[in-house]
């Protein structure tokens, strides 16, 4: 290793606290009608160490609260749980999650009424509140999980590194239409299983290997770029499948810790899957779209350039793997 | 004061026309990096600027176009994290912006494409000019840095892909497209002059 490529890979690491390796871990609000106009409230806030996120549901100002806050740590989240009455049922009313704006969180909020109808709403800081509405559609519910999927990948900066890389290991169309498409089926496949509850995996653990996986591919990029050669640069697709399942494992924890109820797994699983290809599929075009732009414009890299993405992939995933380990000890 | 009247006359006219800053970035609700990233493709005058260079240096085949990109995107990172790190609300008159949007576009419409070094410089110009104003805007922003690395990157993507589109043209002998385009950026270039000088309706 040169001691400009230790360079490069120290200022990598330098900056890599500002790529933050990807956690989805939205709140969670269900009120779950019960009895006319009387609702049952559960409040699920993201918490580490005994310490929870300083978010708290503010309801409309004619609710009457009929039981008293009760709340507890359950694994990495601080539930609570309270009964409240409101006379016109909630439709109209504001609900709003104060200390949102101050936060990188999502809220899911659901809402269950007696007639079976739900609405369920994604608030973020920068829309921390959700007026309640008569029955929503299915093709409402389905709109909302898309949405999630889509922000869920492209927030993902561990994800879009892994499918950078695989994008810089691939050669000819063929093999990259084969490669993304391992990914896109072991991910998918690996979600199901864990949305439906077959393989259960610590989101910490899943993290970590998420982390390996990306810095796996540091030293194939530099093996590949020397022109040597590996399983992986000759079949890229076997590693895509191979690790495609442990991102499908990602994307599940952050799925299934939203807690939602069986009746609507099928169609949040399917909305979330489809948001999630949406967006790496917008991420491989630009990319493409860019390499055959500068290929047009005849920019030729020098050896130390083409080596760059090598090591911003392994420093970066070294980065990670370091902070998953922690974390795991 | 030896100044001359014209001298007199442009600093009145540049002092007049000087916006207080108040640019900000748009929100995309994923994260300080997108926000930046979409600022330059949901900002009319960053990107018609862009376009306009980008069609300009096209007309100069892959050369040119490099040129321009290079000081373009180079300049336009600098500016914005100096405009953010120098604190003070910086903004470029309106007027300057759309006089080299029209300078632009015209130069285009009569197949005046410069020399590669002079594209160059004009995208530094550019970049420096509208970095500037981004730096304000990023300042506004969570996460200034990632806004920043967004602004850069939204700013490279969309150069990249129409100086490409218009080197692709050129090759294949369609620079009189590029010469439409150029003219049509003139013309929105001499609306947005005309929207200044007209000041706010009512």
């Amino acid at each position: 290793m040169t001691p400009r490529n230790v360079l490069i890979t120290l200022l990598v690491l330098l900056f890599a606290p500002l790529a933050r390796a990807h956690e989805l871990r939205p709140a969670y609000l269900v009120l779950r009608e019960t009895t006319e106009n009387h609702f049952d409230g559960s409040w699920k806030v993201p918490a580490r160490d005994n310490r929870r996120l300083g978010l708290y549901v503010r309801l409309p100002d004619d609710c009457v609260v009929v039981r008293e806050l009760s709340g507890a740590f359950v694994d990495d989240a601080y539930v609570e749980r309270w009964s409240f009455t409101h006379p016109a049922g909630l439709v109209d009313a504001t609900i709003r999650i104060d200390g949102l704006r101050e936060t990188l969180t999502d809220v899911l909020v659901r809402i269950e009424r007696l007639d079976g109808s739900t609405q369920v709403e994604r608030l973020s800081p920068e829309r921390p509140e959700v007026v309640v509405r008569g029955a929503l559609t299915k093709l409402q519910v389905a709109g909302t999980y898309t949405d999630l999927g889509v922000r869920h990948i492209l927030g993902g900066v561990d994800h879009l590194l892994f499918v950078l890389g695989l994008l810089f290991l691939v050669r000819g169309r063929a093999m990259l239409f084969k490669t993304i498409t391992a990914f896109t089926v072991a991910h998918s496949i690996a979600l199901a299983i864990a949305t439906f509850g077959y393989v259960n995996v610590p989101p910490a653990l899943v993290n970590t290997l998420v982390a390996l996986s990306i810095l796996f591919l540091g030293p194939e990029l530099v093996r590949e770029q020397r022109g040597e050669t590996s399983l992986t640069i000759e079949r890229p697709w076997l590693v895509a499948f191979a690790f495609g399942l442990l991102h499908g494992l990602g994307f599940a924890s952050g799925l299934t810790q939203l807690g939602l109820p069986h009746s609507e797994v099928p169609l949040a699983l399917l909305s979330f899957n489809v948001g999630v290809e949406l967006g790496q599929l917008g991420f491989v075009a630009v990319l493409l779209a860019l390499g055959v732009a500068l290929g047009e414009l005849q920019v030729r890299f020098g050896p130390r350039m083409r080596r760059l993405p090598a090591y911003v992939v392994g420093s970066l995933g070294a980065f990670w793997l370091c902070v998953g380990l922690s974390a795991l000890i | 004061m030896k100044h001359g009247p014209r001298a007199l006359l442009a600093t009145a006219a540049c002092s007049s026309l000087a916006p207080t800053a108040s640019a900000h970035l748009v929100s995309t609700e994923l994260g300080p990096f997108y926000d930046g990233a979409a600022h330059p493709l949901v900002t009319p005058e960053d990107l018609l600027v862009i376009l306009a260079l980008a069609t300009l240096a096209a007309l100069r085949g892959a050369e040119g176009g490099r040129r321009a990109l290079v000081g373009l995107c180079a300049a336009w990172t600098v500016a914005t994290a100096a405009s953010f790190a120098w604190g003070a609300p910086l903004s470029a008159p309106p007027l300057l912006v759309a006089g080299l949007l029209v300078a632009l576009g015209l130069a285009c419409a009569v197949n005046r494409a410069p020399s590669p070094r002079v594209l160059l410089a004009l995208g530094i110009a550019v970049g420096v000019l509208h970095g500037l104003e981004n730096g304000s805007a990023a300042r506004a922003a969570d996460g200034v840095w990632l806004s920043t690395l967004g602004i850069a990157s939204g700013v490279f993507v969309v150069a990249t892909l129409t100086t490409a589109c218009g080197v692709h043209l050129e090759r294949r002998g369609a620079a009189i497209a590029l010469r439409v385009a150029g003219s049509w950026l003139a013309a929105i270039g001499l609306l947005f002059a005309g929207w200044q000088l007209a000041g706010p309706a009512g």
